[in-house]
């Protein structure tokens, strides 16, 4: 990407020092992580902020299954271990989702009742072929859990489990029972790994009683494994039907102030927000233009990607075409900066200028005729190359001072714009500018990047 | 006064009345009974220096493990950032800052809780396993990042090690962990991982797969399919990350007889084995076939077949079992015998008759059986440890199945999971007490 929106924050807590341009060669390693596209971006319109990816926190808001986009209550997620409990499950081959069969009747049975069994309509794999075979077509994830309830793995795990709960119970009765006898004393046990478990718990009890050598670990029953059950077999997980993983949708609030920027409709099959606070719908979208119509100046050479393209000779004066966008419906006001570049020199020739409110298509048609006008203003304004509707193209010049392959160019865009402070909706667009006190001047400034050269 | 008191204690459920006794067991139940299951379930996390594995406690497999990577790079026309996966802080990786390791951890850590977890981060207390070798600059930033950025409410930390006993239902044990990076032994006894007389080997899943790349490099034949063209040692890009893992993963087990001693060295200048060793592996090969196939990509040829004789498949792991005395590197068990001496006398019968191998490595089969005979000849061998060589044995519950129940690679996660779901206690870390003083528990600190 050409140009991108710097972001300010340093991870976890925002980075005050960092409001800057990060300098000299820290600037590669981090663009990469504090810079992003404007897409990328959220805005915060309680703090006038950017807010990337990294500062904004995410809440799940809403659980549906990708497959058959059933949305899941919060409360049954966890019971269903996080996957969708109808029957949707993925073939173990082709990860194609499989649906039920119904399948001539159980061998054993001779009442001539049907059974299920999941099939891939892709690659053909019958779940019959690893011994699957279901009695309803409905409820399989609970049969499949059912049956995972008698693995080799599960037992071992619950077995485990009553074992460690059975030393937990016993060394807290324990420790309980020493701690009443000798409470005078105030000596701690070292530090366990496990710091407050049972190990601790027991260490100090016994040394506490007998005054000598800590228990052994012999004093505890030893852990018993479940019986080898010979028709339980290992299995092998990779070759099963996964039951399929739900999804979610996310909101994501500001960390600063906690404000919701984003809001999704809960319903799976909506895909609109409720709230939608995108960098894109509040400060200007710049670009680089591949042609501007008319005769305006700066048109380089290289039309093809619309930018100057390396290696830069030193002192010549490499002209830089912006184009800057507005996207809201009142006018806005930029100021442009450039920051320091080692061994270039940047001159912005348009420092300030205001942008048209966004109007709708028809209305720019209208503008059409006007086109003149705008012609004149471009050569009144110096550094203005091109302007249309809410759209306006400024010209720098890049003058570097040594021979280089690519060039940085940091910018500090300030913009300004007059919002109503009652009439902001939840669409994240300021509405009409109409007449009335309650009006603030809302200012948002943050550094941008263009990059110039083959490097990028 | 008298009224009031019996009140309070009946209220409190301790009155001997037979309305006390009802509602006793009551207010004596556990959260769990009366908030749901989930009252008191933690996210457990193992964050390795390879694989992050993540799920809930009370559960007996992770639901989300995937590699780490330790890397942005730019994909798509809009040079979307994704990560390249190489394991955290890889080699070859640039030497990354705080804020990257931030960026990359949270990136990941988040990943799954998008996808796999399905909650909001706030919800959770998370348990981690960490092992003893875990960087305390990975240990900080995962840290930050749980408690900072997704604002936990507390992590506390269990050794993977003791966290891998636990799964066999033992206290004392000998850990060894073959990680990705570096293996150590960690020696358990009562509870209590003995840091302080580790053993640690720089070699791991990593220096497996560089060893393999050698092998096959210099053993290994690509046929293309377009027959005119002949055969042709196989590059540097058909021997790419991705299949020199899979041939690992998918294809290589562990012979169980180690070479002779008088085939042991490699060959002049370093370059893999020595030639009368190569030959001995070729006539010691247990395989059925002695070429194993392989479909791989080159692009100078095109599409073809990888030839890669089936000893080099038995052998990938020598190094890191027997080490290398030319270049003065330990082996494994050079390791657990280190770890052996430098253990109190009276606990060494105890922790070598409980031997558990646990890490990503571990997972190649062979590994705990070659190990245990490596082990037994090499206490057999000295007059010192002959006594001890009896007692040597497998911690894994079910002997003699290589400790199958569990993957070796998933035990540490099984171990945390295990101990809290029995309420277990780990170290921990409060975020309102990191954000105050940014204060990490180590073993490596004396203060904590």
């Amino acid at each position: 990407m050409a140009v991108q929106y710097y972001c300010p924050c340093a991870g976890p807590e925002r980075d005050a020092a960092a409001a800057g341009p990060p300098t000299g060669g820290e600037r590669r390693v981090l663009a990469a992580l504090r810079a992003w596209p404007i897409e990328a971006l959220y805005y915060c319109d309680d703090c006038s902020e950017i807010r990337c990816p990294r500062c904004v926190v995410e809440e799940p808001a809403g659980y549906h299954c990708p497959n058959c986009l059933f949305d899941v209550p919060t409360a049954s997620v966890r019971s269903e271990k996080n996957c969708c409990a109808r029957n949707c499950f993925q073939c173990p081959v082709c990860t194609h989702v499989l649906s039920v069969v119904e399948g001539e009747s159980c061998a054993d049975d001779g009442q001539g009742r049907p059974c299920y069994s999941l099939a891939c309509a892709v690659c053909s794999w019958d779940s019959r072929e690893i011994g699957w075979e279901f009695e309803k077509a409905t409820g399989i994830s609970a049969q499949i859990e059912r049956m995972r309830a008698r693995d080799a793995t599960a037992r071992e795990y619950t077995g485990l489990l009553d074992y460690w709960r059975t030393v937990q119970r016993t060394a807290a009765a324990a420790a309980a029972a020493a701690a009443a006898a000798a409470s005078s004393a105030g000596q701690t046990a070292p530090g366990s790994a496990f710091a407050g478990g049972p190990f601790a718990h027991r260490l100090a009890a016994a040394s506490r009683r007998s005054g000598t050598k800590a228990a052994t670990v012999d004093s505890l029953p030893a852990y018993q494994a479940p019986a080898a059950d010979a028709g339980a077999a290992h299995r092998t997980r990779g070759g099963e039907p996964q039951r399929v993983r739900l999804h979610t949708k996310l909101s994501r609030r500001c960390r600063t102030c906690h404000h919701i920027l984003i809001k999704p409709e809960s319903k799976a099959q909506a895909t609109r927000f409720k709230i939608q606070l995108m960098a894109v719908n509040f400060l200007p979208a710049i670009t680089i233009p591949a042609s501007l119509p008319g005769p305006g100046g700066g048109r380089g050479p290289t039309k093809t990607a619309g930018l100057p393209a390396g290696p830069f000779q030193a002192g010549s004066t490499v002209p830089l075409v912006l184009r800057f966008t507005n996207p809201l419906y009142t006018e806005m006001t930029v100021a442009v900066a450039a920051g320091a570049v080692d061994g270039a020199q940047i001159d912005v020739l348009a420092p300030r200028f205001t942008l048209a409110p966004f109007a709708e298509l028809w209305e720019c048609d209208d503008d059409d005729d006007g086109d003149g006008d705008t012609k004149h203003a471009g050569r009144d304004r110096r550094g203005i190359v091109h302007h249309h509707g809410n759209r306006i193209a400024i010209q720098l010049e890049i003058t570097p001072q040594a021979a280089a392959d690519s060039l940085t160019v940091p910018l500090r865009i300030t913009c300004t714009h007059v919002d109503d402070l009652a009439d902001v909706d939840t669409e994240g667009k300021p509405g009409g500018s109409g007449p009335g006190s309650t009006r603030r001047t809302v200012e948002s400034s943050f550094w941008a990047y263009v990059s110039l050269g083959p490097a990028h | 006064m008298a009224d009031i008191g019996s009140s309070v204690a009946t209220r409190l459920g301790l009155a001997a009345t037979p309305a006390g006794a009802l509602r006793r067991p009551l207010s004596a139940a556990s959260p769990a009974l009366l908030y749901g299951a989930a009252a008191e379930e933690r996210v457990v996390l193992d964050v390795g220096s390879h694989t992050l594995r993540a799920g809930f406690s009370g559960d007996s497999a992770p639901l989300h493990c995937a590699a780490l990577f330790g890397e942005f790079c730019a994909a798509g026309p809009s040079g979307r950032r994704v990560g390249r996966a190489r394991g955290l802080l890889g080699a070859d990786g640039p030497d990354v800052d705080d804020e990257t390791l931030d960026a990359l951890l949270l990136e990941q850590i988040r990943e799954a809780y998008r996808t796999h977890l399905l909650l909001d981060p706030k919800a959770r207390k998370v348990a981690v396993a960490e092992s003893p070798l875990l960087p305390l600059r990975v240990k900080q930033a995962l840290c930050r990042v749980l408690l900072g950025s997704l604002r936990v409410p507390l992590v506390s930390f269990y050794p993977s090690s003791l966290a891998g006993l636990v799964t066999c239902g033992a206290m004392a044990g000998l850990v060894v962990d073959c990680g990705h990076r570096s293996s150590a032994v960690v020696p358990v006894y009562d509870g209590r991982p003995l840091n302080a007389y580790m053993a640690c080997v720089p070699m791991g899943g990593r220096a497996l797969l560089e060893g393999l790349r050698a092998l096959l490099r210099q053993f290994a034949v690509f046929r293309p399919f377009s027959g005119a063209q002949g055969d042709h040692p196989p590059d540097d890009r058909t021997l790419d990350e991705d299949t020199c893992a899979r041939v690992l993963r998918d294809l290589c087990s562990i012979a169980p007889r180690p070479a002779p001693a008088d085939r042991a060295g490699s060959a002049p200048g370093g370059l893999g084995p020595a030639p009368g060793r190569v030959e001995w592996f070729r006539s010691n090969c247990d395989a059925p076939e002695q070429t194993v196939r392989l479909a791989a990509v080159s692009p100078a040829h095109g599409r073809g077949v990888l030839l890669i004789p089936a000893w080099v498949l038995e052998r990938a792991a020598e190094p890191l079992l027997a080490g290398d005395p030319a270049e003065d590197r330990l082996g494994l068990v050079d390791a657990v015998v280190q770890c052996i001496e430098r253990v109190p006398v009276d606990t060494r019968r105890h922790l070598v008759s409980r031997i558990l191998v646990v890490g990503g490595v571990a997972d190649m089969p062979g590994l705990c059986a070659r190990l245990l005979a490596d082990l037994t000849a090499r206490l057999r061998q000295s007059p010192r440890w002959h006594a001890l060589a009896a007692d040597v044995a497998l911690a894994a519950s079910h002997a003699g199945q290589d400790g199958a129940v569990f993957r070796a690679s998933e035990r540490p996660w099984i171990g945390v999971s295990l101990a809290v779901a029995a309420k277990i206690g780990g170290a921990d870390v409060k975020r309102d007490d990191f954000i105050a003083d940014g204060a990490v528990p180590d073993w490596t600190r004396l203060a904590q």
